[in-house]
């Protein structure tokens, strides 16, 4: 916060997807790792079945979504909500491995210095 | 998401996109193409999937048009009386049962004259016209 919070002022934080700015190695690590990743067709299955999403805003689908467009802090805010039950994998009808994608990205932001907690 | 492919063996081919050739499908709104201080193509959409505005740089930037009749079909039809549809192309007799035949006897469609086909669709519509023709000088000369 800056001086400008005395005043009643904040600066908004920008709401474009700089689509070549964002770091997208997050997701690139993923999809390495796990290549059905890349198959999601964004339909909101395991957001639809998911319990935590239901006592939440937690969202996979939306997850899925930034890490691929490289909003990753956004991602790592929340990731840690999922509990891993894996009803999310049994619903994808592209046969996407959600609970290992979750997982994996776990780990890369682990890996990664920037987002390490 | 609201991809759906229609036709034998493009989902597969959808989803080969995805999997062997990493391509990435983004749904979105396209509000403007601008070009950069670099020369590049800047295209800003609503990234409706995200819910967010996005931008991006590109380098080839192929727009999707709506495909209409040529001009040339256009006065082929006003000069020979030929009917037009709905959709601006050649009406044909019958769009299931005719679709080679036209309103004037002996004239024949085959192709994208009636219709936007793919190829597959135009070398059946030819190969049916070809036979409609063959049927057409047989009842003639009998």
């Amino acid at each position: 916060m800056t001086d400008m919070g005395k005043f009643g002022f904040t600066i908004l934080k920008e709401r474009h997807i700089d689509y070549d700015a964002n770091d997208k190695s997050i997701a690139e690590f993923i999809a390495e790792n796990e290549p059905s990743f890349r198959l999601c067709i964004e339909c909101g299955c395991c957001s639809a079945t998911c319990t935590t999403g239901t006592f939440t805003k937690f969202s996979l689908r939306e997850l899925q979504i930034f890490l691929k467009r490289g909003e990753n802090d956004y991602v790592r805010e929340n990731i840690s909500k999922c509990m891993l039950c894996g009803k999310c994998t049994l619903v994808c009808p592209r046969g996407v491995n959600t609970r290992n994608v979750i997982t994996l990205a776990k780990t890369a932001f682990q890996k990664t210095e920037k987002y390490a907690v | 998401m609201d991809m759906r492919m229609g036709g034998a063996l493009y989902e597969e081919l959808y989803r080969e996109a995805q999997e062997s050739h990493g391509i990435n499908f983004i749904r979105g709104k396209v509000s403007e193409v601008s070009e950069n201080i670099n020369n590049k193509l800047v295209v800003k959409v609503e990234d409706t999937l995200a819910g967010r505005p996005l931008k991006m740089e590109l380098d080839l930037l192929v727009l999707m048009a709506g495909m209409e009749m040529s001009e040339s079909g256009q006065k082929v039809a006003t000069a020979t009386g030929l009917l037009t549809g709905e959709n601006r192309f050649f009406a044909p007799a019958d769009h299931h049962f005719g679709s080679n035949k036209s309103n004037i006897e002996g004239v024949f469609f085959a192709g994208t004259c009636t219709a936007p086909l793919n190829i597959t669709e135009t070398i059946s519509h030819a190969r049916a016209a070809a036979s409609d023709v063959v049927e057409y000088l047989r009842t003639r000369n009998d």
